[in-house]
């Protein structure tokens, strides 16, 4: 490295001082256009022209004063010791930038039309973290913006070897130990087997629309469409042409749902080797996902009924990449066996023994409390009766019988589903009425847990608790205080282990 | 995982007798953030009132109006006594390897973050902290913002002990 360029605070091009008066005047040109545009049709008296050309020559002045300033202030340079890029900036306002070398994420050059008649150049750092972080050095030299390329893309990479190498070691053999391909048919039951609920959502909202459509021209032209009605071949045959409809708008979602799966899902591969899971897909962007164990926040398995039968599994893992940007991978592989499931899980957690296993349901007073809250709104509907005079009492009754029904049902379904298991080394919460997911994590992978106390549970000695991962948050509701020894030894778990949870 | 063998016994471990996080008694915090939170919801008081009296110099409906007056009786005087209440709830306590917190007085909550999860830790202050000499103690962790906690109304130095304290641990903890 040539000792120390750019290790002193320097400025851009003198140059620069005219790129930012350039850019900031036709910045205010553009804020501005629509009253200049205005001022010049109307056809202003001399007297406010003189004043206009004064005021623009004073503004005109305040930003060169702005951008001399602007050019004094700021600065940059590498600072070799600390391994950081820093930029000082900002005329009201300083800020102070240092990017670690190890935070560079992309450097580039570039410049538009203004930039390339002045002959300077824009220089670009991208980090990983927020926006906010971006560096962008808008005037300099191509000479130096070649050198600061080189030197900057040196330091990064030399980094990025370090961090590969650390990772790589001792596993240069990437030995394929399994491989799980979706086939064509796989793929095929996956789209049929997942979104049929869209499609049922889909008819229901297309008979209501006809209906609704159907009710209010009837009101305006019943006379009329008796008579249509009358000239149609018979009930059967419009009946017959709704199925036939219904049908369409099923088959269209259903492949609809299928084509989404291929393009998503098309050649997904998992593969085992040695130091992680590599997973591929995609028909069009293809990705490629490296699981690491220690990476895996938190796993998700779901599958419903049919798929179970179909031995279907969807599984999604929430990973934590950098500490930066947490919750931004989320990956969703549909369609493994539970044997595949279980290689995965026997991958990705390889400390697996089986100590003690207490299960925990929550409290009746859980079901109650939801079924009032499912309540509500069929008595509220109660009010409707009497706005809108097309529902008759029986048929509200009607509708609202079966709505209870449905509601009571679903939410005993629920209650029953939802069960929080602690083991020595994992916390298993299962729940879901049709889709059922089953979520768990290493105990030692939490970052806290809170514990909440509605006044109204006090007597009952219930509890709610949080559990905070780095994959997401995972609460179970209304479970009785017996259960605090077992989140005292999960704080016992985490704070005596030493394992780095990402 | 060769390394995590290596470390690994299996005693057994009785679940009872491991130190128990309820048992904890909290520290309270200053009264000063009693006044910061009245002060707050005084000014969103005025307010309201100023809107009211908006409301009832344009004469809008009479009934209405009178509701309206009802509602913000109602809404501010029981976030008065909420605040008093909240006041008492609010409680911290620092155990050997992890930091508690605890508010909340309809709804009781303890978050408990322990060291060696924490990333890292901030003191904030605005301009009311300031007047009053009070601050608020920061601590992120990556369990995402229902993990992280703020402690408010703590005396400017003990804010900065704990965070000194926290930043401590957070160091003995990096491995």
């Amino acid at each position: 490295m040539n000792s120390n360029l750019f290790g002193v605070p320097q400025r851009q091009s003198e140059i620069g001082i005219l790129l930012i008066f350039l850019t900031r005047i036709f910045n205010l040109l553009k804020g501005f256009w629509a009253i200049i545009v205005y001022f010049l049709f109307t056809g202003p008296s001399v007297e406010t022209l003189v004043y206009i050309v004064m005021g623009s020559g004073v503004i005109s002045v305040l930003v060169l004063l702005y951008s001399y300033v602007y050019y004094r202030r700021f600065l940059f340079h590498i600072d070799y010791e600390n391994q950081e890029f820093v930029l000082q900036e900002g005329v009201f306002n300083t800020e102070d930038i240092a990017i670690p070398f190890d935070k560079i994420q992309q450097v580039y050059i570039k410049r538009n039309i203004l930039q390339r008649l002045l002959n300077v150049n824009s220089f670009v750092i991208e980090t990983a973290g927020s926006k906010k972080e971006e560096i962008s050095i808008k005037a300099i030299s191509h000479e130096k913006a070649n050198q600061l390329l080189a030197i900057l893309i040196k330091v990064k990479d030399k980094y990025s070897e370090e961090i590969t190498n650390i990772e790589t070691t001792g596993g240069t053999a990437n030995k394929q130990f399994w491989t799980h391909e979706l086939s064509f048919l796989t793929l095929l039951k996956i789209g049929i087997s997942t979104n049929y609920l869209r499609g049922l959502v889909l008819i229901f909202a297309f008979f209501t629309t006809i209906y609704n459509e159907v009710s209010t021209v009837s009101e305006e032209h019943s006379e009329t469409i008796k008579n249509y009605l009358n000239e149609l071949p018979g009930p059967m045959e419009s009946v017959s042409v709704f199925l036939f409809i219904a049908v369409i708008v099923l088959l269209l979602s259903v492949l609809i749902t299928i084509a989404e799966v291929f393009i998503k899902y098309f050649n997904l591969k998992l593969t085992q080797t040695k130091e992680s899971l590599e997973l591929e897909m995609g028909l069009n962007t293809n990705t490629k996902i490296s699981l690491q164990p220690r990476r895996v926040q938190l796993l998700q398995v779901i599958t419903n009924p049919v798929q179970k039968w179909l031995n279907l599994y969807e599984v999604r893992i929430s990973l934590a990449n950098s500490e930066d940007e947490l919750q931004k991978s989320k990956i969703k592989s549909p369609g493994l066996d539970q044997d595949t499931v279980a290689k995965m899980n026997s991958f990705l957690y390889t400390d697996q023994f089986s100590g003690f296993e207490e299960t925990f349901s929550p409290d009746k007073i859980l079901l109650v409390r939801r079924l009032i809250i499912a309540l509500i709104p069929a008595l509220l509907s109660y009010f409707v009766v009497f706005f809108v005079d097309a529902l008759s009492f029986t048929s509200w009754l009607l509708l609202v019988g079966l709505y209870t029904v449905i509601a009571i049902i679903w939410q005993i379904l629920m209650f029953r589903s939802l069960s929080l298991i602690i083991s020595e080394d994992f916390i298993y919460k299962k729940s879901g009425v049709w889709n059922k997911t089953e979520k768990h994590f290493e105990i030692y992978k939490s970052q806290s847990i809170s514990i909440l106390q509605p006044l109204w549970y006090e007597k009952r000695n219930l509890i709610n608790i949080v559990f905070h991962t780095a994959g997401g948050d995972i609460s179970f509701r209304a479970v009785n205080k017996n259960i605090l020894p077992y989140i005292n030894y999960m704080f016992y778990k985490i704070e005596s282990n030493s394992r780095s949870w990402m | 995982m060769a390394s995590v063998m290596e470390n690994f016994t299996n005693r057994s471990i009785d679940i009872a007798s491991l130190p128990q996080f309820e048992e904890v008694s909290f520290q309270p915090i200053s009264k000063s953030y009693l006044i910061k939170a009245s002060l707050q919801n005084l000014v969103f008081l005025c307010i309201a009132v100023i809107g009211w009296v908006v409301l009832f110099y344009f004469e809008i409906n009479q009934n209405q109006l009178i509701l309206l007056f009802i509602g913000i009786v109602l809404f501010f005087g029981f976030k008065f006594w909420n605040i008093s209440q909240l006041q008492k709830n609010y409680g911290f306590a620092l155990r050997e390897k992890d930091i508690l917190y605890r508010r909340g007085y309809l709804v009781n909550k303890t978050t408990v973050v322990p060291f060696n999860r924490i990333q890292h830790a901030s003191i904030s202050r605005d301009v009311l902290d300031k007047m009053l000499k009070i601050s608020s103690l920061k601590i992120f962790t990556a369990g995402g913002s229902g993990s992280d906690i703020i402690i408010p109304g703590l005396a400017p130095d003990l804010a900065l002990r704990l965070k000194e304290a926290l930043a401590a641990k957070l160091t003995a903890n990096e491995f």
